[in-house]
């Protein structure tokens, strides 16, 4: 009986030391690749299209209520202090810092993150990833590098919109719903938002954007068992990425802005 | 010549062996047909000699280049040498035609100017109207065109070998026997080596050589042409069809079980 239990325990633990060794190799293999062979450039950007600018409604909107949400809860707590006068700043310092990357790096994985994985599964259960490769094609520089790189690229500018408008969110509720100063709300934000918030905001964004590719490319890539390998992998992509997303986040935080 | 030698298979050590101690020898510029039930490992024995999958144990060689000592970067080698028909075609979905016949070309650099004409005539050579096809999507094909423009795709990168995996697999009856006479002219026509796996008895009019797999080796190799006086017992039940014989079926399975 205890036998059985060691034995099931230690071959789950075999087999997530195997998987987790196969997902570093595949992001040191994409690695080599990017160094090793020229990136191509038009996939790159056809890629940038549909991770990024096919993304921008649901960030944008993402943005805008997220700001919007944080002036109306700051407002009420700050209103106890009399301290309406730094809604600004504490959502633009928010927003930048945290809610800004991280809500990004959510919607994205959630849209582009798991059509990667849904589009590199169907691709090798219908064996269009061995075509590919029979005809002498590198699958790592034509299907995974361009996504990885794409997404890495856009997801800082995917960020930088979502802040913006996550602004102008709490401005549009500070001073047209609160009834708050609206010079009053940038001056603040002017006052306490600094370079470094932006920059460390956007660094980890583009980390988030690493992460989100580089699961949906594997957990796409691995995919077997059909329809229902593809919704498995497609879910597993969104999961894996979230957790990861919310799990760097923290280290990426304690490094970028102590 | 494809030579194999004690080729044995399992995709894990607790798993049962798909293929276990394989000798073939399937000569140059002849139409070999593999033949078998369904499930005894026919594609899985195919995607070894080309070098998708590799052998658990035992020797491939392709003319004197061993493919199981090969890296994955090596295989480049046994790619140049040989091409394969996928099953279900295998066509890029966000290409047309023209592109996926074109893909191994662009991938080498060359112009469109100079690909069109070639892909005009690889179309032309499976027996399909350039004008008509090259600017449809796979989606907009029927099954016997796809079949054909992965043949055409296959040839542009003029291989020596051609691999076919089931090239009937859901066709109709007279698309199969126009499929098997294309695969028959071209490898007469471009004096290819031409291994076929199949289970459809059509194909034995075009075949030279015929080798049948079962319970996981090749139980019989020789000439199509005499197929059906052979007196081997289990190419006698399989070309018959017959239920009883030394090929084991799942209604003598179920008879032995009660």
């Amino acid at each position: 009986m205890v036998a059985r239990i060691a034995e099931k325990i230690g071959g789950k633990v075999i087999s997530s030391c195997n998987a987790l060794g196969l997902f570093i190799l595949f992001f040191v293999n994409m690695l080599i690749t990017l160094v090793t062979t020229p990136l191509r450039v038009k996939k790159l950007f056809a890629q940038m299209e549909h991770i990024g600018v096919d993304s921008l409604s649901i960030i944008l909107l993402t943005g805008a209520f997220s700001g919007a949400v944080l002036a109306l809860q700051s407002y009420v707590g700050f209103k106890r202090f009399g301290a309406e006068d730094f809604i600004g700043p504490v959502v633009a310092l928010s927003l930048t810092r945290e809610l800004g990357p991280v809500l990004t790096g959510l919607m994205v994985a959630g849209r582009a993150g798991s059509a990667i994985a849904a589009e590199l599964g169907t691709m090798q259960i219908t064996e269009q990833i061995d075509a590919l490769k029979t005809l002498n094609i590198n699958v790592n520089q034509y299907l995974m590098v361009p996504r990885i790189v794409a997404s890495v690229l856009i997801m800082p500018l995917l960020t930088l919109f979502s802040m913006i408008c996550g602004i102008v969110g709490g401005y549009v509720i500070s001073v047209f719903v609160l009834g708050l100063n609206g010079e009053q709300y940038i001056t603040q934000i002017q006052s306490y938002l600094e370079l470094s918030d932006i920059v460390g905001g956007l660094i980890k964004s583009s980390v988030f954007g690493l992460i989100l590719a580089w699961v949906g490319c594997y957990k796409g890539y691995y995919t077997t068992g059909g329809a229902k390998g593809v919704g498995m992998a497609t879910t597993q992509s969104v999961v894996l990425s979230s957790i990861l997303i919310l799990i760097s986040n923290y280290f990426l935080a304690a490094m970028l802005f102590e | 010549m494809i030579i194999l030698k004690n080729l044995k298979k399992r995709f894990s050590a607790n798993s049962p062996w798909i293929t276990d101690g394989i000798d073939l020898q399937i000569p140059d510029g002849q139409l070999t047909c593999i033949i078998g039930r369904s499930g005894e490992g026919k594609s899985v024995l195919l995607k070894q000699i080309i070098g998708l999958i590799p052998p658990t144990s035992g020797t491939i060689l392709i003319d004197d280049l061993d493919v199981t000592t090969l890296s994955e970067k090596d295989l480049s080698q046994v790619f140049a040498k040989v091409g394969y028909v996928f099953q279900f075609a295998a066509l890029l979905d966000s290409l047309d035609v023209f592109e996926n016949v074109g893909l191994p070309l662009f991938e080498q650099g060359m112009s469109y100017a100079e690909i069109e004409p070639i892909v005009r005539e690889k179309l032309s050579l499976v027996d399909l109207s350039p004008d008509e096809t090259m600017h449809k999507f796979p989606s907009e094909l029927s099954g016997g065109m796809k079949k054909r423009v992965g043949l055409a795709r296959t040839l542009v990168t003029n291989p020596k070998i051609i691999l076919y995996d089931e090239p009937t697999t859901g066709l109709d009856p007279i698309t199969t026997r126009i499929i098997h006479e294309l695969i028959s002219s071209m490898q007469k026509k471009l004096k290819l080596t031409s291994v076929v796996v199949s289970h459809d008895p059509e194909i034995f009019k075009f075949a030279d050589n015929i080798a049948l797999l079962d319970d996981r080796k090749i139980k019989y190799f020789g000439d199509a042409k005499t197929i059906w006086e052979s007196t081997n017992p289990h190419i006698y039940q399989f070309i018959r069809g017959l239920t009883e014989g030394p090929i084991q079926t799942e209604i003598v399975h179920s008879k032995d079980k009660s």
